[in-house]
């Protein structure tokens, strides 16, 4: 399988104001599945056209196991792209679509044959050959080009939003899916998507891109937790961020000493912690706050609270949000191990 | 509208357009048919048999403007597939501009054209050639061929190119086995369009060929302007038959989906 590294794209397209590649830079080790994280027009989907040769960029390299493939037109790189839309090919019978990749290498029809078979055993479509793209569901489609790739054996597979266009009961199966085909394959694959929770379930590990570069990789519990910068909070739906100053384990604020996870950054920040991990109640890191507004919304109760001038936002379970009405004293717990500390925010 | 109305309305446009068309057949077939007689007094294959003669013109101007209207509309597919291309998937400044350039030679009368042509043609030594008639039967077929691509390409989805390129095809397997297929019965229309369009010219192929070149619609005009009725009916007929041919094949793509030929999407 290949290793993949990007080192310091920069792209602009033609007329654009900015970058859609900022010095881009990221690796994808062998055999690894990495969700790349961001919203839409982030530069996600340029960077994997650019990686599978169809975009050239402005600068910077690309390369597989080490090696440039930037002289390389796309048919010759190791890797391929399953767009979007999936992009069957409507003239075609699902066989014949799967097998395209092998034709256009003048494989024996034989070893053809039998390859497509067993792709189609792979993505659980056996039987559907003969069906043609428009007799097929939307799943169905994205599981024949899922097929359409590997039955090429490719060292890089780049998924680009693969299960945007599909149900959310679909959703689920399909994810299932990708992710125990790259397990049993074990091709790297670069999967792009705008969805936090879907790079969380399929990455192995999540890069964060945000205007053109990449601003974070880790698990998805690290981008979650332990942002590395305010951009990346906010996306992951960070709301709570409180200036002070941290050093040794203490963060010094207005509300006064809060207790930091180890390895806190040092220094002047903004603490941060995610709305969903304040409790009500007693405790380490207590602070009395008052309810200024609660609001609705399905599942939790976003409630709004306010002390010594600074502003709270949490997200709860509608039994713990049962005591905040506005106007009320409340005390609320910040649990150590939800703080962190952005530096120089 | 009901049914009843739209057949009659049907049979009313059949009739006016093969009504003119009776009296030709039935010339060719006649002999001394005269006022007020209704229908020929007489039968004969005679006009036929002389068009076939061994001294006769038809058969070879049958074959000049078959091979004619094959070049001009192969060749007008080659130039006006890859200009529809460009006119049907991309945007680009003087769009407008081109577009309404393509389209002059639709509007501006052939014999001003063609006498504007006849003077660089007989600089380049083009005139009174088959090969001179050839290119100028592109003025007014080439148009056809582009908008009908045009109208295809922009129902045509070119990231499957991508898709194909990144699964390994080289540019002219993509070229062959994803945008020809998908473009293939715009392709069978324009193709269709421009022959017939080159099959009927008479003032451009007269100008550029200058008598030299015969086609039907040139000995048809002679024949009707002598007054040989049978003859003209008989070249009238060769005249028709690839049109009609034409219809039948592609009757089906014509109507009730209208233009929407091809494409991916």
């Amino acid at each position: 399988m290949t290793r993949l590294t990007l080192n310091d794209l920069h792209l602009r397209h033609p007329g654009a104001e900015r970058a859609a590649l900022d010095a881009l830079s990221l690796e994808v080790a062998d055999g690894e599945m990495l969700a790349l994280l961001g919203p839409s027009g982030c530069g996600k989907t340029t960077a994997l056209r650019v990686i599978a040769g169809l975009i050239a960029p402005d600068a910077g390299e690309v390369r597989f196991d080490g090696a440039s493939v930037l002289h390389l037109p796309p048919e010759r790189r190791e890797a391929v792209l399953v767009f979007q839309s999936g992009q069957l090919f409507a003239h075609m019978d699902v066989t014949a679509n799967v097998g395209f990749g092998l034709r256009m290498q003048r494989r024996p029809k034989r070893e053809i044959a039998m390859r497509v078979a067993e792709a189609l055993e792979q993505v659980q479509l056996e039987g559907l050959g003969h069906r043609r793209p428009h007799e097929l569901s939307g799943g169905q489609r994205q599981r024949v080009a899922l097929a359409r790739a590997l039955v090429l054996k490719p060292g890089l597979l780049l998924l680009d939003e693969p299960l945007s266009s599909l149900d959310a009961h679909l959703r689920g199966e399909m994810r299932a899916l990708i992710g125990r085909l790259q397990r049993e394959t074990g091709i790297t694959t670069l999967v792009v998507t705008h969805d936090q929770e879907e790079a969380a379930v399929l990455g192995d590990r999540v890069a964060l891109m945000l205007g053109g570069r990449i601003h974070q990789i880790g698990t998805g519990a690290a981008l979650w937790n332990r942002p590395a910068d305010l951009e990346v909070a906010r996306f992951f739906g960070g709301c709570n961020f409180i200036p002070g100053r941290s050093s040794e384990g203490v963060f010094d604020c207005a509300l006064g000493r809060l207790a930091l996870p180890e390895a806190a950054p040092e220094g002047e920040g903004c603490l941060t912690l995610r709305p969903e991990a304040i409790e009500p109640g007693e405790g380490e890191n207590a602070v009395t706050l008052r309810v200024i507004e609660t609001r609705f919304e399905g599942l939790l109760t976003r409630i709004t609270a306010e002390g010594s001038g600074l502003r709270f936002e949490a997200l709860m379970r509608a039994g713990a949000a049962r005591g905040a009405t506005p106007g009320q004293d409340i005390r609320w717990r910040l649990p150590r191990e939800a703080l962190w500390v952005l530096p120089g925010v | 509208m009901s049914t009843r109305a739209r057949v009659a309305l049907g049979l009313v446009l059949i009739v006016a357009l093969i009504a003119p068309l009776l009296p030709l057949a039935l010339w060719s077939v006649a002999r001394g048919w005269f006022f007020p007689q209704i229908l020929p007094a007489n039968w004969t294959f005679a006009p036929w048999m002389q068009a076939f003669a061994p001294r006769s013109e038809i058969p070879g101007a049958l074959v000049s403007t078959t091979l004619i209207a094959l070049a001009a509309s192969a060749l007008a597919l080659g130039l006006g597939i890859p200009a529809g291309r460009a006119l049907g998937l991309y945007r680009f400044r003087g769009k407008v501009l081109v577009e309404l350039a393509l389209l002059a030679p639709v509007i501006v009368p052939g014999i001003a054209v063609g006498l504007g042509i006849h003077g660089v043609f007989l600089r380049l030594g083009l005139t009174n050639s088959a090969l001179g008639v050839v290119l100028v039967h592109l003025v007014p077929t080439l148009p056809y061929v582009i908008f009908v691509m045009s109208g295809v390409f922009t129902n045509y989805d070119a990231e499957a190119e991508a898709q194909a390129r990144s699964l390994g095809a080289r540019p002219l397997q993509v070229l062959w086995h994803v945008m020809l297929p998908a473009i293939a019965p715009g392709i069978v229309v324009a193709g269709l369009f421009a022959f017939l369009v080159s099959w009927s010219q008479y003032i451009l192929t007269l100008t550029i060929g200058g008598g030299r070149v015969v086609t039907l619609p040139l000995l048809l005009y002679a024949q009707a302007g002598a007054g040989r009725n049978d003859q003209a009916g008989v070249l009238a007929m060769l005249s028709l038959a690839p049109g009609l041919v034409i219809l039948a094949l592609v009757a089906r793509q014509l109507t009730g989906r209208g233009m929407a030929i091809g494409g991916t999407r």
